[in-house]
């Protein structure tokens, strides 16, 4: 069997260059909130290490540094 | 690699406890917290470590890579962000964050925050497929969680956080309690080689 152009990829590529060019516009979620500096950061609540509803509005009244990283 | 900052931010978070001053570490990882929290604990945080597993804020605020820091005022206004690269290492970060620590941040006058609204149901959203890959790896099902996420990056074939978590469900043996960086250094190279370069991959 021939395999050619871009659908030689290695097994391990995510995708075809042709399914890229194929795919909708990134970012096609339409309710994205932007985050500007100035404006007020929507609440949200995310679950701690240990169970526990964390929200972001439990940090009213003090400075806050949210950092997101991932273990990967 | 952004875990090896917690360290860094566990004592800059203690060197600040009473300056007014919290830290709020959010992991995204689609394992869940079981793959974070080695981590947390191993940098004897004691600042609190939420996870967001189907990636929430990153559809909500569309950005496609970590690590991110977010300053927010007394009042829940924005103050300074910064999306991939931020690092405590970066004397310019630390910086920045302490003079943001030292201001006064206005009137103690905070009005009601508005609740980030759920991604929208209309359409089918990166974070759609997301969702159902975060479902089908806590059910251990990892060639089906990759076909999912691999639909989910056809939305949004730059974002960096679906391409890793893809990595992870197609190679599970890189990331056990040592992760490969070495192999992902290759990964990428590759994926290069082959004109499929991530957003902003840090």
């Amino acid at each position: 069997m021939k395999i050619t152009g871009v659908l030689a990829w290695h097994p391990e590529v995510a995708m075809t260059k042709e399914e890229i060019e194929r795919s909708t516009t990134p970012m096609s979620n339409s309710n994205i909130v932007p985050l500007e500096v100035g404006q007020p950061v929507p609440d949200f609540e995310l679950p701690s290490l240990d169970g526990r509803p964390v929200k972001l509005s439990d940090y009213r009244g003090k400075k806050l540094l949210v950092f997101m990283w991932a273990s990967w | 690699m952004c875990r090896y900052q917690l360290p860094g931010w566990q004592e800059f978070y203690a060197a600040h406890q009473n300056d007014n001053f919290e830290l709020l570490s959010i992991a995204v990882d689609a394992p869940g917290a079981k793959v974070a929290k080695p981590w947390h604990d191993k940098a004897h945080a004691t600042f609190t470590t939420v996870v967001d597993q189907t990636n929430l804020l990153a559809g909500a605020f569309g950005f496609k890579v970590v690590p991110n820091g977010l300053m927010i005022d007394a009042n829940g206004i924005l103050r300074f962000k910064q999306i991939g690269g931020f690092s405590i290492d970066k004397a310019e970060t630390r910086q920045q964050v302490e003079s943001l620590i030292r201001e006064k941040f206005g009137d103690q006058n905070p009005a009601p925050l508005e609740a980030l609204q759920p991604p929208s149901a209309a359409g089918e959203s990166w974070q759609q497929h997301f969702q159902t890959a975060v479902r089908l790896i806590e059910q251990g099902q990892h060639k089906e969680a990759a076909a999912a996420l691999r639909r989910a990056l056809l939305r949004d074939p730059t974002n960096f956080l679906v391409r890793k978590q893809l990595w992870r469900a197609l190679h599970p043996e890189k990331f056990g309690e040592q992760i490969d960086l070495d192999w992902q250094q290759q990964q990428r190279q590759r994926e290069a080689e082959l004109g499929f370069e991530a957003a902003n991959p840090v």
